[in-house]
């Protein structure tokens, strides 16, 4: 089955590359493929919020200009990108609805032990929250 | 003899109790083993931490070099008892050893008391009594109420309690005096007066007595002696830093301000501040208690020879400063959106491994990251609460503190006079006074603790940036105004600066008002300027690794500012007004008052400008909070390079937890322990740096030739 609309949550690690890659294969048009990154709040204590102009739309400049740059490192052109701030799992569970994504290819990190129990699993976050399919794509090198 | 006395002993302790008592041998007819209360929770809590505070201990400020030194302590008292009693206090106390006849009754043991004839007694159900619980016997485990009645020498310059030390300069036995521990030039034993009041049984007997005949002789550390080894660590890797830079310090000190001020700040380098902003980030953590409480400690302790060496810490410290923000701007990791994560955390794991150490420097990157939790927990948010809440609650109790300690006097000298009435009701009076005193501290205490962790916790949780940015202004606001009221002082006393000069260069290789010694006046002056400039510690490292640039070695021009304001300005003002004033050999502010850290200089600053200081604990209040916003930073940047980024809420959480837990207890051990993990963080820190300072000393070579061949651009 084709998809049209597949949405492709990055943290511009290898693990997301692969993601974007399979999510491309999937729907066999760069056009049809959309990816996201969320940042964590603002943290208001940094210097640069505490003294400096650092607020969430620089961040979100900052993020657009690095996408833009490793997009045209990794010759994939023509996505879509987007960026969203809060607690990952339902960002993207959200985004996913708003964009009518019909499949979500996310990347897993296989934390283990303490990252594990602090940072939870996004992928896991985004299964039970998400209102249309995920593929999960597994981590080779896990932790 | 020997037989009636035992008869005599287990009679009477037949009839106080009622039961069959073991006789112990005559000539000591019993002792009694002081039993202490159960500890209450919060105490098990501080007990728990003091085992860890005393394996640290042990370790951080381990003494190298220490010498020993012998003492006697003159203890002579009596010690009545009488069976256990809960609640009430009617029964009579009866003289241990002697006749039934000589007893006291609790109306003479509080007189007793008030002449500062007893032994302080225990805190029992909540309640501070004058008596203490004790046991028998081991084998009689029935809990009785003791006192000990000091008994006076003929002499009266051999007060209970005194403490000799032998001096082996005289020959004699020279008593520890309260201010400093200094020894007293008049009050001299001789080898003679001292074996005839050992032998007398007027002397407290060592457990562990080096001559079995002279059981009265212990011996201990000369308190005084010896280095500590985190103090040993900071010198010597400051030392090591400045001479291995060849004084950057010194020539690149120019260029700092000129970067400082913002010649060559380029808007679109990578980074999250401008390169002042960096600095007066880094000095809100740094500026603070250290400066107002830790300075005076150390004039107090050392005198004026301690001035200089916390000037010299200073002065080198900046080096130390230099190379780890050098460090920690080159191997900073700028996240996509722009922010930053810097510091040891980063350079350790990240410029060892370029060394091939990467084991090595994961290790050290991990000690670092956990020590500095701990530490933003501890030293950056509990105890800055802690001292706070102190000095708001000092702030509002001062003229009731003042009449306390003047009933005091008053009881002391009615007890004196016989004046049993008088001393009554001034105690009553002094009991409701206390009571009053301690019910509207356990109010002022948790209301404070609940409005600083509110707005802490509305900055680094709810993200109110107005809050946090306006905290981070006020305190260069605050920090002139501090100077300026230091200025003001030395200045009404300019006439006193040259004497005070000459003393201080004239004390720093004496030691004089130490009572000798290089080494002892060295320590106290370092491990204060240490304590207050961070330099060694790495801390500042992360906070410095924010700043726009792409010159490492710029940013770490600026860093070595750091000290440089922290230490040798701001410390030595307060220095200066604590010299200058006297307060830090004022005996009736510091022997009699008990008076030390932050309430000595206020007082200092009371005697010389009345109002100054209601001022002073607006500042103390305003340092700490923005010293707790910008430690939790430090801690949460290393709690993401351990945990990542997503779990930073629970340390924000913790965080602010840290900040009320801190107000409302009053656990010592938790406080030191967690103020000994900054230090602590100064081991992995330097052992790494000294790595990667080759690297340093290369690039710093490369960019001066650069800089001289006016190779960068200025924007000013």
């Amino acid at each position: 089955m084709k998809r049209d609309n597949i949405l492709v949550p990055v943290d511009f690690s290898e693990q997301s590359l692969n993601a974007i890659r399979e999510a491309n294969e999937l729907s066999g048009d760069t056009g049809k493929v959309r990816l996201l990154h969320v940042l964590p709040p603002l943290e208001s204590i940094s210097p640069g919020v505490v003294w400096g102009d650092v607020s969430d739309s620089t961040r979100e400049q900052h993020v657009r200009d690095y996408a833009k740059t490793f997009l045209a490192e990794n010759k994939l052109v023509g996505v879509d990108f987007d960026v969203e701030i809060g607690p990952p799992g339902h960002v993207i569970a959200d985004y996913a609805i708003k964009c009518d994504a019909d499949l979500i290819v996310i990347s897993s990190h296989g934390y283990h032990g303490v990252k594990r129990m602090l940072l939870g699993s996004v992928a896991e976050t985004v299964i039970r929250h998400a209102h249309c399919a995920v593929l999960v794509l597994r981590r080779t090198d896990a932790e | 003899m020997r037989f009636t006395l035992c008869l005599t002993a287990a009679l009477i302790l037949t009839t106080l109790f009622g039961e069959r008592v073991i006789a112990q041998d005559g000539e000591t007819v019993t002792v009694i083993t002081h039993k202490p209360p159960p500890p209450t929770a919060m105490q098990q809590v501080d007990n728990a931490f003091k085992h860890a505070v005393e394996v640290m201990e042990a370790v951080l400020f381990y003494r190298l070099a220490t010498t020993e030194r012998q003492y006697i302590v003159y203890e002579r008292g009596e010690q009545y008892v009488r069976k256990h009693q809960t609640g009430a206090n009617s029964a009579p106390f009866r003289r241990l050893g002697a006749g039934s006849d000589d007893e006291l009754t609790p109306a003479d043991v509080e007189l007793l008391a008030a002449k500062n004839r007893l032994v302080p007694g225990d805190v029992i159900d909540g309640e501070q009594r004058l008596y203490r619980l004790g046991q028998l016997s081991e084998a009689d485990s029935t809990l009785v109420d003791y006192v000990t009645v000091k008994i006076p020498h003929e002499d009266p310059a051999i007060p209970y309690g005194s403490k000799y030390v032998q001096d082996d300069s005289t020959g004699g036995w020279r008593r520890v005096t309260a201010k400093r521990g200094l020894l007293s030039d008049s009050d001299v034993l001789s080898e003679e007066q001292i074996k005839s009041l050992g032998e007398g049984g007027w002397l407290q007997t060592s457990a562990t007595p080096t001559e079995k005949s002279k059981p009265y002789i212990h011996t201990e550390k000369d308190p005084k002696s010896g280095i500590p080894v985190v103090v040993a660590w900071l010198s010597c890797g400051a030392v090591f830093f400045t001479l291995y830079m060849g004084f950057f310090n010194i020539w690149g000190f120019r260029h700092a301000i000129d970067v400082v001020r913002g010649k060559y700040d380029n808007p679109d380098d990578e980074g999250e501040v401008s390169h002042f902003q960096a600095l007066a980030s880094a000095l809100s953590a740094t500026i603070g208690l250290g400066n107002i409480a830790g300075v005076t400690i150390a004039m107090t302790l050392g005198g004026p020879g301690a001035f200089f060496w916390m000037l010299l810490c200073g002065l080198f410290g900046m080096t130390s400063k230099f190379v780890e923000c050098t460090l920690g701007q080159k191997y900073r990791h700028v996240k996509p959106d722009g922010t930053i994560l810097g510091g040891p955390m980063r350079y350790l794991s990240a410029g060892l491994k370029e060394m091939n150490l990467g084991l090595f420097g994961s290790f050290l990157s991990i000690v670092f990251a956990v020590m500095c939790i701990l530490a933003s927990f501890g030293g950056g948010n509990m105890f800055q609460a802690n001292q706070s809440g102190g000095a708001v609650v000092q702030m509002f109790q001062g003229a009731d503190i003042q009449r306390l300690s003047n009933l005091n006097t008053q009881i002391a000298t009615a007890a004196e006079n016989d004046d049993t009435a008088l001393m009554q009701s001034l105690q009553t009076e002094r009991r409701e006074l206390s009571d009053r005193l301690t019910r509207s501290e356990n109010i002022i205490k948790p209301m404070f603790g609940i409005v600083l962790a509110c707005l802490v916790a509305v900055v680094i949780i709810g993200g109110i940036k107005r809050i946090g940015a306006a905290a981070g202004k006020v305190v260069p606001t605050m920090c002139l105004m501090y100077v300026a009221a230091c200025l003001w002082i030395i200045g009404t006393h300019i006439a006193e600066v040259p004497a005070l000069v000459s003393m201080i260069f004239a004390d720093c290789f004496s030691g004089q008002a130490m009572g000798g010694g290089l080494l002892g006046v060295l320590v106290v002056g370092v491990q204060r300027a240490a304590f207050s400039n961070e330099a060694g510690v790495g801390s500042a490292a992360i906070a410095h690794s924010a700043a726009k640039t792409d010159e490492p070695i710029r940013e770490g021009c600026v860093a070595l500012l750091g000290p440089f304001i922290d230490t040798i300005v701001v410390c030595s003002m307060t220095a200066l007004v604590i010299l200058i004033t006297g307060a830090w050999d004022n005996n009736e502010w510091v022997v009699d008052q008990g008076l030390a850290g932050a309430a000595l200089t206020s007082k200092a600053f009371e005697s010389e400008i009345s109002w100054f200081p209601y001022i002073l604990s607006i500042a103390i209040v305003l340092f700490a909070y923005s010293t707790i916003i910008s430690w939790s930073y430090y801690g949460e940047k290393a709690w993401e390079s351990l945990f990542g980024p997503r779990s930073t809420p629970l340390y924000k959480l913790l965080a602010v937890i840290a900040v009320f837990v801190g107000t409302i207890v009053n656990l010592g051990s938790v406080l030191d322990f967690s103020d000994m993990m900054i230090l602590g963080m100064a081991f992995p820190n330097i052992a790494g740096v000294i790595f990667l300072a080759p690297q340093v000393k290369r690039d710093l070579a490369a960019y001066w030739t650069r800089y001289k061949a006016g190779e960068f651009r200025t924007f000013k």
